[in-house]
């Protein structure tokens, strides 16, 4: 009996110091809630005992409580466009800004059609032809997705990568018409790369680490004209420093406020090998700049003209290309300018873009400018 | 102010057990009354609607009484018991009368219940002494039971609210709190959580129609609105044990039923019982066990459930398989067949549950219209990616941990666990339900936490797509 007055007393005592310590908390939290400053859905309320009902769901701690519990208990986030992975990796599931469904095409639901196909084989020979007429060589080079490459952080019941991406279609469908275009996928090397405990992708956004940079950078090294590779220089991954540190979460991670709880597992450069060369932004309209080293001018000819879809390739890029050419130019975006041309005099135009923007490719203004451009060589 | 919201859960509760323990012993019907009206106001800020409509249902209940007491008619009776029905539905389509800034009041539907009781026992003979303004107001106010029941006949609450029968004290404080801590983790912890995710599956499965999903979503629906109702009835108990007030708990056997007339029977606890005593009873003619009879029995019982859940036309082609599956089972040879023969008990277990889960995606759904248009779009191209699409959603362990706390509440329940408990010595015993107390208490402070302030839409409409 006695045993059981106990049992129902600490059953009561505790019971209710919960509900009296959540009333405490909630009250302060209504009595002293910042008028300047109140969440909206809660300004947006008309009375107390609303403002009272949604202060717990509107609460920063208890939000941050829920995010949290959420990720490091459940291994999940609350978002309907996240897949959450091993490893602490986020993949995205849509990249609405180029339409591309990054689930899709990994099950291999989102393939180009032959029209595209076809569409995309022409613009690439188009270019290709342009560039000629210039003398220039061109190549393309694919950085995969994460998802493609990173194996081992891509929950179990994906499965296996479907042989029909985007990409694996397009490189199929090159290869198969005997295209001239030097088109070149680097989803086997970085795949092969990427089975050591170090990421070649940062974990909270589809991009690559410094790490990762340095394969696509030897893997583009590699696919130089001998004529170019004779007058450059190949890093070694040895004589390289990497500082590796965890950092906040980047856009995936941001997306969906989750910044501060998954950390980003950043590799960067360090500084020694960006304080070697000069850089000379050029003109900034079209997004030109030009490093040089070993003293050369930045009025010297550069031997390769890089062009990248992505700013952020192009940064973690610059700093192993400068040091590996004395001249070297760079351009976001791939329009076509017959300036950028004259002014930088390159012998090969190598053009750098992501799987999740091979959609690019059929961009009708770009390929409006290469049209145009070989309209005027023909006259 | 519905039970599972912040306001009600830690403002509204402790500061009424206070105001009830300080008002002392001989003053608890008063105190509850009070509370009651308190509860009523604070409705006004949810739906202004709510205590208007309780006043009105008072003031009619009463007058109708009055009346009755001076001019006894069967036929009157059964008149000023059919107003607070047709009222009821002209409340749950207030938008078609053009006052869509209007909403329901939730609970007008459990106190018609409690008012047409009052009327019919009152009627009867029964209870003579208990009908003043006084009483009509504590049973028809009696806030506990306004959410989700359990649905207590006039009869029945008269002697249970007998001021000598009130048993305040840390006893029933603690199987109070504990139900409703148990309510609390049914309703927020695993209902809200399974409804959340059968409204997913659906949007997902709208999208893109799979027959596998759609099963599945049924399923889930079945046990969210398990969940979530005797969720909402264990609260009301709890809560009604707190305030001394030993209302009978709701264990809910309504998943392990035979037939759609057992399910009835438990649902909301005595929804069942309702029926019967003031809708079949007053006709001595459906005591009989003819085919005829049999059949408008089964109309009666799951057409008055499908109307009091939503007063639709389309409830009505929706409640047809369980009107049907209600009459097959229930001719005595069958339902001899489902005493003795457990392997006849499971087959009809399952069919009822089944046809139960069906009727309520249907009125979910409000209708055979959108199933309809779900079959004949049903499509099999890019299958890998929708199972996917699924499971990167599904892939959760919040879902585990919402079906360990599902099987750990019905295991509580079950026979077979009570009979193991039973056997053991007191120790054992003590040191068991020490253990589930803790267990419960962490998850009640957990479910606060973490689930709750996720489903605030609760706190103004308790059931979303029902109108209880």
């Amino acid at each position: 009996m006695k045993k059981q007055k106990a049992t129902d007393f600490l059953t009561v005592v505790f019971f209710f110091g919960i509900l009296l310590s959540i009333l405490i908390y909630l009250s302060i939290g209504t009595l002293f809630i910042d008028p300047q400053n109140p969440s909206k859905e809660l300004a947006d309320h008309e009375n107390g005992l609303q403002i009272y009902n949604d202060m717990l769901s509107h609460d920063n701690h208890v939000q941050s409580f829920i995010r949290q519990t959420n990720y490091k208990l459940f291994r999940h986030v609350d978002s309907t466009n996240v897949i959450t992975g091993r490893n602490g990796f986020l993949f995205e599931m849509e990249d609405k800004k180029n339409h591309y469904n990054y689930l899709q095409d990994y099950v291999g639901a989102h393939g180009f059609t032959q029209e595209e196909l076809a569409q995309i084989a022409q613009n690439l020979e188009l270019r290709r032809t342009v560039y000629e007429a210039h003398g220039i060589s061109y190549m393309v080079f694919v950085i995969p997705n994460s998802l493609s490459v990173c194996t081992n952080a891509i929950p179990d019941y994906l499965g296996e990568q479907s042989s029909e991406t985007r990409l694996a279609l397009l490189s199929d469908y090159l290869t198969q018409t005997d295209s001239k275009v030097q088109f070149h996928s680097l989803t086997a090397i970085l795949r092969a790369q990427a089975t050591g405990i170090t990421p070649l992708y940062n974990n909270t956004e589809n991009s690559i680490n410094a790490i990762g940079a340095y394969y696509t950078y030897e893997a583009i090294m590699a696919q130089l004209p001998e004529s170019i590779q004779e007058n450059s220089t190949l890093l070694s991954k040895e004589n390289i420093n990497f500082s590796i540190r965890f950092t906040a979460g980047k856009k995936i991670a941001s997306d969906i406020g989750m910044q501060d709880i998954i950390r980003n597992h950043t590799i960067s450069l360090t500084d020694n090998l960006i304080q070697k060369y000069q850089l000379h932004s050029l003109i900034s309209l079209y997004d030109l700049s030009i490093t040089t080293a070993n003293g050369a001018s930045e009025a010297d000819a550069c031997p390769v003209l890089f062009e990248f879809s992505q700013e952020w390739d192009k940064l973690q890029l610059m700093p192993l290309f400068s040091n590996s050419f004395s001249s070297v130019a760079y351009k976001s975006g791939f329009d076509y300018h017959a300036y950028v041309l004259t002014r930088t005099r390159p012998s090969i135009v190598v053009q750098v873009l992501r799987e999740n923007e091979l959609g690019m490719l059929l961009d009708p203004v770009v390929n409006a400018q290469y049209r145009m451009e070989y309209e005027h060589i023909k006259e | 102010m519905f039970f599972t919201s912040p306001a009600f859960a830690f403002l509204f509760l402790p500061l009424a057990l206070a105001f009830y323990a300080t008002l002392g012993k001989s003053n608890r019907s008063f105190s509850i009354l009070v509370i009651s009206w308190c509860y009523q106001l604070l409705m006004v800020f949810i739906n202004p609607l709510i205590p208007i409509c309780f006043l009105f249902l008072i003031l009619y209940t009463f007058l109708t009484d009055r009346l009755l007491q001076k001019k006894e008619s069967r036929w009157l009776l059964i008149t000023f018991c059919i107003i607070p029905f047709l009222l009821l539905i002209l409340l749950r389509h207030l938008p078609l009368l053009g006052l869509s800034e209007l909403s329901y009041p939730y609970g007008f539907a459990f106190g018609v219940l409690s008012a047409v009781s009052f009327l019919a026992d009152c009627y009867h003979g029964q209870l003579r002494e208990k009908r003043s303004f006084f009483d009509i107001c504590r049973y028809l106010l009696f806030f506990p039971i306004m959410t989700a029941g359990p649905v207590i006949q006039y009869r029945d609450f008269a002697r249970i609210t007998e001021e000598n029968r009130i048993r305040f004290g840390i006893h029933n404080l603690s199987i109070g709190a504990r139900l409703f801590m148990l309510g609390f983790i049914k309703r927020i912890a695993v209902g809200a959580v399974l409804m959340e995710t059968y409204v997913f599956l659906i949007r997902f499965s709208v999208l893109t129609p799979n027959l596998f999903v759609a099963a599945f979503g049924v399923i889930l629906l079945f046990f969210a609105i398990y969940f979530t109702l005797s969720g909402y009835a264990e609260m009301g108990v709890g809560i009604a044990r707190m305030f001394g007030f030993c209302l009978s708990a709701p264990y809910p056997a309504s998943l392990s039923v035979a037939t759609p007339k057992h399910y009835l029977n438990h649902f909301l606890a005595s929804f069942g019982d309702w029926i019967q005593r003031y809708l079949i009873r007053p006709f001595p003619i459906l005591a009989k066990d003819g085919r005829i009879y049999r059949l408008l029995k089964s109309c009666i019982y799951c057409l008055f459930l499908a109307l009091f859940l939503r007063s639709d036309w389309y409830v009505i082609p929706a409640v047809i398989p369980l009107i049907l599956l209600s009459y097959v089972l229930g001719k005595p040879s069958r339902r001899q067949a489902i005493k003795n023969q457990s392997g006849f008990r499971f087959l009809s277990s399952i069919l009822s549950l089944f046809f139960i889960a069906v009727f309520w995606a249907l009125i979910h759904a409000e209708g055979f219209g959108p199933f309809w248009r779900y079959i004949i779009t049903l499509r099999t191209d890019n299958m890998e990616y929708r199972v996917n699409l699924l499971l990167a959603t599904l892939s959760n362990l919040k879902y585990i941990l919402v079906l360990a706390i599902a099987l750990l509440i019905l295991l509580s329940y079950s026979k077979a666990f009570r009979k193991w408990l039973g056997n053991r010595s007191i120790r054992v015993r003590m040191i068991v339900e020490m253990l589930l107390n803790f267990l419960l208490l962490a998850l009640f402070l957990f479910s606060i936490l973490f689930f709750l302030p996720q489903f605030p839409a609760y706190n103004l409409s308790p059931y979303l797509h029902l109108l209880l």
